[in-house]
This record gives C-alpha cells, structure tokens and sequence, in this order.
C-alpha cells in the first residue's frame, strides 16, 4: 500500500518553509546586495519556483516509492527514492501504535503513523502520511496482529473508558503544570545576574534598581507559568484513556491530536508524580512506561498517560492497570536525614565560599557573608526530603517514592525487572545505608524506569536484593508458563492478573 | 594477595543475611572475607595457561547441598521458599542418580550435554546442566591492577601538568606540582588495589552477581532471562597485558551493559560460553 497522496501537497508545504527560509536569507545576504537592492524580483522569483519544484518533484518520488505492507507476522515498509530500505517488524515486537494529527492535516484529512519497538530511539516506522481511515484502520490490524489473532475479531468491542478528563482538571492541570525547572532558572538569573548589572550601569538609584531583577524575575515567573498552563491544555484537552481488548488507548490535544496505544502486556512500570502545587490541591499524574518510550513522548520530555486526576483516582487507576494493592510506604531509618542535613550545610558552606571568593577577587558583593543566612533552611530542606522518601513491596511489586517538587512514586512489578542492585557510598557506609536499584527496560528519560530506594538500612537493602530477584525469577517462570497454555494469549493472564473482569468503576 | 586469615570453608555464594548484618556492623570481617576471595584466584594461578586448562576442568564441579540452598534462602518469602527448597532438594537427588560425574566430562562434552537438555524441552531445566555451568566467587585477575594502574598514571600525570600550569600561572612555586604528583600517584595506587579487592564476580544458577565499586560499592544481579548479548572484547592495553572484558547487555535502562573487566582469555572465553548457555536455558519471552 502507498502513502495518501494527498500528504504531497502538505510535505511541499511542510518544506516550503524551510525553502522559503533559505531564499529570504540568500536574498538578504547574498554578496551582490550589499548596497540594499539585493536582487531582483525576477532572479528571486525564479529561486522560489526553482525551489518549490525541486521539493515537490522530490516529495512526489519519495511518497510514490513508499510502500508498506501487512503479512502474517510483520509490518513491511518499501522506502527511499534513490537508496531503498527495505524495513520488516515484526507484529509481536511493537509496542506502540500512536496516530498524531495536527490542525492542518485534519483540515486535508491526513494523519501520520507512528510505530515503536522496544529497540532504537526513534520511531522504527513513521508513515507520513496516511488517511484518516486509513490511520484508525491500521492502529486496529496491528493490535489485532499483536495479539496472533484474527479469528474472532469483534469490531465493535466495548472501549471501557478508564479515565476522562474534565474541564475542572484541565484548569487544574492548566495552573499545576508548570516547569520548575525552567522557573529556578530564571530566577537564579535574573536576581543574581540581572540586579548587578543594572545597578552598574544607573549608579544613584542602586537601591530601587536591585530591586528590578527580582521583579522582573516574578514577572517572567507569571509569564511562564501562563505559558505552559496554556500549552499543558492544549495538549491534554479532551484527554480520555480507554481500556480495548487487553490494550490502553488514549486520545488527546485540540490542535496537535494524538491517538495512541499502549498494550498492557508491554508496560513496564508505573510512575505517579505529584508537584507540590499538584501535591497541595490532592492531585498526581500517572506516567506508563513501556519499553518504547512513554506515550506521547517528545522529544521534550515525557507525558503523562493520565495528566491530572485526584490523587487517589490515581492509584485506583495504577490498581487498575498493575493490581498493585494498597501501598503503606516505609520509611528509611532516620539517620539518613543526618545525612542530608550534612549535605545541605556543606551546599551552604561551599556557596558562601564561592561567593567570598568572588569578593575577596573582585571587590563586588560585600555582603557575601549573607550566603550563611541559607542555613536557615537546611533542616526544613532535610526534613522535606527525608520525609517524601519511602519504598514498599508486596507480592507482586515493589514501589519506591522521593522527590519534594516533583514526588515520584515508581511502582515495577517483579516480572518487569532486568537487573536489581544495591549500592553504597562511601558516605552512606558510616551510617549503614544503602541504596537499592531495580532496574527495568522502560524508557523513562532521566528520572523514569528504575525504582530506587534512597538510604535504607544496608542490610534492607541486600535482602531486598535478594527477595526482587527470587520474586522476580518466580514470575518469569510463572509467566512462561502462562505463555506456554495459551500461547500467544498474554492478555488473558494479564487480565486475571490485574483483575480486570471487576473493573472498579472509577468515575467518582 | 596477602595471606589473610582463612576463611576459604564460608560458602563461597551470597551471604545469608545475618552474614550482611556482621559484615557491615564490624568492617573487618568484609576485609577477611574478601582475602579469602583473594587467596582463591592467587591459588588458582591465572597466570599460566596450564594452570587455566586445569581449573577449567576441575571448576565447573557440583556444588554442595549448601550452596544448593542458598539461591533461595530469604528470610522474607518462607511460604515461597520451602517451596523451592523442596524442589532443589529433589534436584540433588537427581544429581546423585548421575551416571557420569560432571567432574570427569570435559568441557565439549557438558557443552553437548547442556545443548541436549535444552533441546528436550523448551525450558530446559535440568538442575544439573546449569549447576555445572555455575562458578563460586572470583576476583578479577591480578594483571588487570596494571592496567588499571597504567591509565590512572596517564591521568594522574595530565592532572599534574595541569596544575602545575595554573600554579604557574599564580605565582606559586612550580615545585608544588611535585607534591601533587606523588600525592595523586599513592591515592591513584590505592584506589587501584582497592578497586581490584573489591571486585567480585559470579555466575550463579539464575544470574550473574557482581561487587564492585571503591566509592560507591555496588552489587548486582544480572538475571539470565534478561541477557540480550554477551560479548568480549580486548582494547590495545589489554592485549598487551592478556586481559580480556566480557560485556553483557540488558534491555535495562541503567547500566544496559554489565562489563567484568581484567579476566584471562581463555576464562573470558569460558565465561561467555556459560553465560550464553545459562541464557539460552534460561529463555523466557522477548527478554523486556
């Protein structure tokens, strides 16, 4: 089968800019123009139409040679113009199917196709583009495909909507979502680097014009938490989470919309994070992880599967989907809030020294000395710390938490982990802590798969070493076993697993 | 390799959690124990190849009943736990009807022997097959102390330089640099030895289990199931000192690739040809 041709035009278009682009700044910067008449209107003219047929005649061929097919066993892509590359997946090795479409190619109809293997960074197939039936229909053979089963196919199978969002938690998600990461910047930016160099350059007013920095820092503050409040309910509008035939799907965004699924059988863990404002008003979001990447990822960072719901709706969902039962977290000895308060004063100390040294070299910040007044806040920030730390681990799972602004809260069930650690610094060897690691296959980002237990008694540490992989070697076998029932019929153990045939009604 | 006390009749697998307690309320007796490790790969004489042959048939041997048991000894999963006690207990029996020795079947032959089993059936589980393929606990050979030392040298030298520069550069006496450089020089030494004590490796029944770390210590297991690939390779410096590193990959996304640096050849080679079966017995899924 070939690509939609009416994704030509959009893919002439979809380059157009960047030509464009590259005219504009030959016209502006060509070595002829220096005396401000650049070239003349003709000469561009023909550029952009030289330009224009060049993109279209090479998006023709490229959409023309592309082929994909469906065989038993695995999805086919024929591509590439003058170098062709021939690409086999097999069905069983996706793990995600996701349907993106933004404004313009709803407007013509279009949508691209993205597929996810477990292997690889990039998408290992993205079919740009094909219709929107098209689209759905593939999303469809290939879940089915996935399974190994195309005999009893039920077209019209009840999507259980697990989750949908409502305008109450879009607002909430809107005010909640902020990058924290992004907001420290600018702060840190501003006040310290923004204050000096305004007061060098108006000498009488020093007084008010330190105060500018910080105001300016607050003001930027507002500005983009407004920001990524709008884009946060862009992105997530319309969100609802379905439960088909053994698969999550999700559908999501007013401008960019997304369609995408997640097979149970593949997710890997689970991750809850609540940021302090979220934290505060009782909200959490939920993170699925598969070896793929987590759904709707960018190239950004990673999106939540659920973006905001009451935080208990939030464990009832992760229930749900890993039967993960009620979760008493323990928490790690109280020595190692020593620890972080050692920590947090050597911070204080080591700031302070910088600063000092920075008079001591260059003469400015006279009050250096002030940097010691932070020490006020390393026994809450310990104290915060220490308290948002725990792990806790039943049958079936283990799940760990820390984090103050953001809290995370990874749940991994044993079948799901690759290797399991413990680790000790020499720091944490005086007070007999360890770290534990459970190391899993999704693909997180930075902070997503593993579970990590901070500073837990050593000995705890090792023990649960030693009881994850037990557990774990158990449910590898007990899950090959499964396999070898009902071959190919994952789900269905899945299912018994997770208890899905009592779905808690999650609607409150 | 100093000759520590004895210790060499503690079982050679993981501790059992009451050891971990003592280990780490009284340091000493981790020092102890880790001669004993040290004693074991200076008795066994890496250094001649002979020496290597001899151990390669006489290591793959049947564990005693002790270690049988330690792979599912957990304080926490009692219920669990009999249950697989039981069941390696049955194993041992097994073990006993035997006719030939695994002691006395040369390397080819437990190779065919395990190729066999996992032909039988899918999940190949003979008990026997895979204790044979089992080591006990082993240091690193002692070479890879050179290597290791020859690269912290070259750093610990750029370190120098640089600091003299900058020193320089201040108006201090340039001489500092040479305290710098025999400071770094004897912290690069003892980090080295230590890093070469403090490496542990073994192929257990269901994973490999490693210890290592100077600084952060760390100790993992790598569950066969999830074994994507097992490599060796040999850099320029290792070539030269006969040292080989075999690297395994997991899916995992942290430390995707566990490597055991500093090993003989050959043992790297045998290494790899353990871990490959234990992996291919240990099949289970796509390995995520």
């Amino acid at each position: 089968m070939n690509l939609d041709p009416r994704s030509i035009p959009y893919r002439v278009l979809e380059n157009t800019f960047v030509i464009i682009g590259i005219i504009l700044f030959s016209v502006f910067f060509s070595p002829g123009g220096g005396e401000g008449g650049g070239m003349d209107i003709q000469s561009t003219a023909t550029f952009i139409f030289l330009g224009l047929g060049a993109v279209a005649l090479w998006q023709t061929a490229y959409v023309r040679r592309y082929e994909y097919h469906i065989t038993r066993d695995t999805f086919d892509i024929h591509s590439g113009v003058f170098s062709r590359r021939e690409r086999e997946i097999p069905f069983e090795r996706i793990q995600n199917v996701d349907i993106a479409q933004n404004i313009f190619q709803r407007a013509i109809g279009i949508a691209e196709v993205r597929l996810e293997t477990a292997g690889g960074g990039d998408s290992e197939a993205r079919l740009r583009y094909v219709s929107e039936p098209e689209a759905t229909r593939l999303q469809e053979i290939i879940s089915d495909k996935k399974r190994g089963d195309t005999s009893e196919r039920d077209p019209g199978a009840p999507h259980d909507i697990l989750f949908e969002l409502d305008q109450r938690e879009l607002a909430i998600l809107g005010v909640t979502s902020a990058n924290f990461r992004l907001f420290a910047l600018f702060v840190v930016g501003l006040s310290v680097l923004g204050s000096p160099v305004a007061a060098q350059q108006v000498e009488p007013r020093v007084a008010l014009l330190l105060l500018l920095g910080p105001l300016v820092a607050i003001a930027a503050l507002v500005l983009l938490w407004i920001i990524s409040g709008i884009q946060a309910v862009l992105r997530y509008y319309g969100f609802r989470l379905l439960r088909h035939e053994g698969e999550l799907r999700y559908e999501r965004g007013l401008l960019q919309q997304y369609r995408g699924t997640i097979p149970l059988s593949k997710v890997q863990t689970l991750m809850i994070r609540e940021n302090f404002i979220a934290r505060a008003a009782g909200y959490a979001n939920m993170v699925i992880e598969t070896a793929g990447y987590a759904p709707g990822q960018g190239s950004d960072s990673v999106e939540s599967a659920v973006p905001i719901a009451k935080r208990n709706r939030v464990f009832e969902l992760a229930t749900t989907i890993e039967g993960v039962g009620e979760v008493e977290f323990q928490s790690p000895p109280k020595r190692a809030m020593r620890r972080y308060i050692g920590r947090y004063t050597l911070i204080v100390l080591a700031v302070t020294a910088i600063l000092a040294g920075i008079h001591l070299q260059t003469g400015e910040l006279a009050d250096w000395y002030l940097g010691l007044s932070l020490l006020v806040l390393v026994l809450p920030a310990a104290y915060l710390k220490y308290v948002n730390l725990g792990y806790y681990y039943d049958e079936n799972h283990v799940v760990t938490q820390s984090g103050f602004w953001t809290r995370r809260t990874t749940i991994v069930p044993y079948y799901r982990v690759q290797t399991v650690s413990d680790s000790q610094t020499i720091f944490q060897y005086r007070h007999n802590l360890g770290t534990l690691v459970v190391d899993t296959a999704s693909s997180g980002g930075f902070w997503g798969g593993d579970a990590i237990a901070l500073d837990i008694h050593i000995d705890d540490a090792r023990e649960l070493r030693e009881l994850v992989h037990d557990r774990f070697q158990e449910s590898a076998k007990a899950r090959l076993a499964g396999d070898e029932e009902g071959a190919f019929n994952e789900q269905s153990s899945q299912e018994d697993n997770t208890g899905f045939d009592n779905t808690p009604q999650l609607s409150d | 390799m100093s000759d520590g006390p004895e210790k060499s009749d503690v079982p050679p697998g993981r501790n059992t959690a009451a050891e971990d307690r003592e280990d780490t309320s009284q340091p000493a007796n981790g020092d102890e124990s880790e001669h004993a490790t040290d004693d074991r790969a200076a008795n066994s004489g890496l250094d001649s190849p002979e020496a290597t042959d001899q151990r390669e048939q006489t290591e793959p041997r049947v564990p005693s009943e002790e270690e049988l048991f330690e792979h599912t000894e957990q304080p926490k999963t009692e219920q669990k736990q009999e249950q697989l006690s039981t069941e390696q207990g049955q194993h041992s029996d097994v073990q006993q009807q035997e006719s030939k020795p695994v002691g006395e079947m040369s390397f080819d032959e437990r190779v065919t022997a395990a190729d066999d089993a996992i032909r039988k059936s899918k999940r190949g589980l003979d008990p026997e097959q895979i204790l044979e393929y089992t080591t006990d606990r082993r240091s690193l050979a002692p070479k890879v102390q050179l290597e290791w030392g020859v690269w912290t040298s070259v750093y610990v030298v750029i370190l120098t330089l640089v600091f003299t520069f900058v020193l320089g550069n201040l108006g201090l006496d340039p001489r500092v640099g040479t305290l710098v450089l025999i400071v770094l020089f004897i912290t690069g030494i003892i980090w080295v030895t230590l890093r070469y004590r403090k490496w542990v490796y073994q192929v257990r029944a269901d994973a490999i289990y490693l210890e290592r770390g100077v600084i952060t210590h760390r100790r993992s297991l790598v569950p066969y199931v999830r074994i994507q690939h097992v490599d060796t390779r040999r850099g320029v410096l290792e070539r030269w000192l006969g040292l080989s590193t075999l690297v395994v990959y997991t899916a995992g996304s942290r430390g995707a690739d566990v490597s055991i640096p500093g090993l003989e050849p050959e043992e790297a080679r045998d290494l790899q040809q353990r871990v490959k079966e234990l992996a291919i017995e240990a099949e289970g899924g796509d390995a995520l």
